[in-house]
């Protein structure tokens, strides 16, 4: 009985201390010895910190020199993650110079102008402690398509202070499995973000609405997420026929998330459910209900002035830090990619 | 006399929008907050916020300026005036450009969000605060993968749909002809807005606005 207690309360301090002396953390796979694989050092997110990172790698030469595809992803992220997503390199703007090298910390990390033509290729929310891994055998016959030399970042995001806890350390692992498959379909991905958001005192549960076209439709959606902090309560997304102004009906909606701290990535089995006509899209609705911003980040009187419309309402803004701004974002996986470049819409 | 006055204001100010009203405002029920006639169909006006910040309606075939957002590409800031309509509790606005006039016929940009309304001297409500960019859909025009045309130069059709806090709905569309409305980043938006256009061909350099014009 003494030992049960004893194991009890090791168990507590552990968690309570944020020791990791126990906590193996994520890991790269050993059984990837084909494909790609990137991981982080592990790094400390101290306490009332919100750290962004920003990795750089270039996609090395498995084709000799030719194009090759990629059937599973391997996202893991140790707990206490706010989110880790991975994009390919477009337009270098004050992110990924040459003098920045491999990697940056927080500034420039955090400007999303920065990165407003990257395509997506992963992303995941997975904070828990339980799995931490969003792994994933892409749908049968469907594969992404990488260049050798392509330029890609891995951006990993913790938190540390009152809405989301690191009990550990920060850690991002990546891995990439090479496909066998000689000519597939291939794998596409949506980033939509409603970056126009207020949510203030005066008008405290605001719902958003945006639009995202594929251009060339008839599309199958393969699987989605989306993103907000801790002011969100609904994140809707629905399939929507590129021309009507009014809300999908109920019957159209395919994914809902009402926790903002570990919001689901829902993977679609059927595809025969997930088709998308041609010229349609996708309908995305962010519902919020504002809170008094805590004191230790500055209250009403930090969002004020951050405010650049300088309304004095209290608003919460669109913004990368968890606690004292919003996002209202989808992350979509659909095929076949039938343009030149990934789709996103802001 | 005094103490109607009182009462009035309170219950203006209970709804959270009586406080720039001026004493002439419209019809106001209290706070049901109605401005007009509750038996009358709702009125609507389509009114743009443009690149210096004035506030002008929109009649048909009129140019609609093409404007650099703080999250980048190209809007157009498209609100509401409007009667007959509840104004206690924001008002839900949803804000599209379509690629024609056929209800068969693609949208290119749709923005849906919260306004406040408040009675304004002329018996209409208007924004609470007209000259904040959230008052307005932000609708996203440019870059676009919907259109058959380019954006700039061609007509469009621009529809606002409005449901109020009575659920009550209106809706109004004109035609329009949106163009580059900044000077400083012209070049880079007719190539965004361009048919055709895909997220990352090379485009001129688009600057940020300037400290002056749209807040």
């Amino acid at each position: 009985m003494f030992q049960r207690f004893g194991a009890i309360l090791l168990l507590v301090g552990v968690v309570a201390c944020g020791d990791d002396d126990d906590f193996t953390g994520v890991t790269l796979d050993p059984a990837n010895t084909t494909g790609v694989k990137f991981e982080t050092q592990t790094f400390e997110v101290p306490q009332g910190a919100e750290i962004q990172d920003c990795y750089f790698f270039n996609m090395p030469d498995l084709a000799n020199g030719q194009d090759y595809w990629v059937d599973r992803v391997r996202l893991g992220s140790n707990p206490g993650s706010h989110h880790a997503n991975v994009f390919r390199v477009k337009t270098i703007v004050a992110l990924g110079t040459p003098e920045q090298g491999d990697f940056v910390h927080d500034g420039e990390c955090f400007k999303s102008g920065n990165w407003a033509d990257w395509p997506l290729v992963t992303n995941n929310q997975d904070s828990s402690q339980d799995s931490g891994y969003f792994d994933w055998t892409l749908p049968s016959g469907v594969a992404y398509r990488f260049s050798p030399g392509e330029r890609i970042m891995v951006q990993t995001h913790y938190v540390n202070a009152t809405t989301q806890t690191t009990p550990f350390k920060g850690k991002v692992v990546l891995d990439l499995y090479r496909s066998t498959m000689t000519s597939p379909i291939e794998m596409g991905t949506l980033f939509a973000t409603q970056q126009s958001i207020r949510i203030c005192r005066s008008n405290p549960t605001p719902s958003y609405h945006g639009t995202c076209s594929f251009s060339s439709g008839d599309v199958t959606i393969a699987a989605a997420n989306g993103h907000f902090h801790s002011r969100g309560t609904q994140f809707d997304i629905f399939k929507w026929d590129g021309v009507s102004v009014e809300q999908p009906p109920e019957g159209e909606r395919f994914y809902r998330s009402v926790k903002w701290d570990d919001p689901p990535m829902t993977i679609y089995q059927d595809p025969s459910s997930m088709q998308v006509g041609e010229h349609g899209g996708i309908w995305w609705t962010c519902d919020y209900d504002w809170y008094e911003p805590l004191a230790e980040f500055g209250g009403c009187a930090a969002l004020d002035a951050a405010d650049k419309q300088q309304a004095g309402d209290c608003c919460y803004t669109f913004g990368p830090k968890v606690e004292t701004s919003e996002h209202c974002n989808v992350f979509l996986y659909y095929y076949p990619k039938k343009d030149r470049t990934d789709i996103t819409c802001f | 006399m005094q103490t109607r006055a009182l009462i009035i204001t309170l219950l203006l100010a209970a709804c959270g929008n009586g406080g720039s009203t001026p004493a002439d405002a419209g019809v106001i029920d209290a706070c049901n907050g109605f401005v007009g006639d509750p038996t009358q169909l709702m009125d609507l006006e389509v009114v743009i916020l443009d690149e210096e910040g004035n506030i002008t309606t929109v009649a048909a075939n009129d140019p609609v300026p093409l404007i650099r957002p703080p999250q980048g590409g190209r809007v157009i800031f498209a609100g509401i005036r409007a009667r007959h309509i509840n104004t206690c509790g924001p008002v839900q606005i949803i804000g599209s450009l379509r690629d024609g006039t056929q209800p068969s016929d693609r949208i290119v940009g749709l923005d849906g969000r919260p306004v406040n309304l408040v009675a304004s001297s002329d018996g209409w409500a208007e924004s609470e605060e007209p000259m904040q960019l959230s008052s307005y859909t932000n609708v996203p025009v440019c870059p676009n993968a919907a259109s058959s045309r380019d954006i700039y130069g061609e007509l469009y059709q621009l529809t606002l749909g409005v449901l109020d806090s009575g659920n009550r709905r209106g809706s109004v569309s004109v035609m329009v002809r949106p163009f580059c409305a900044e000077p400083f980043n012209e070049a880079a938006c007719r190539c965004i807005c361009k048919q055709g256009y895909v997220l990352g061909d090379p485009c001129p350099v688009d600057p940020p606005a300037p400290d002056a014009g749209v807040p």
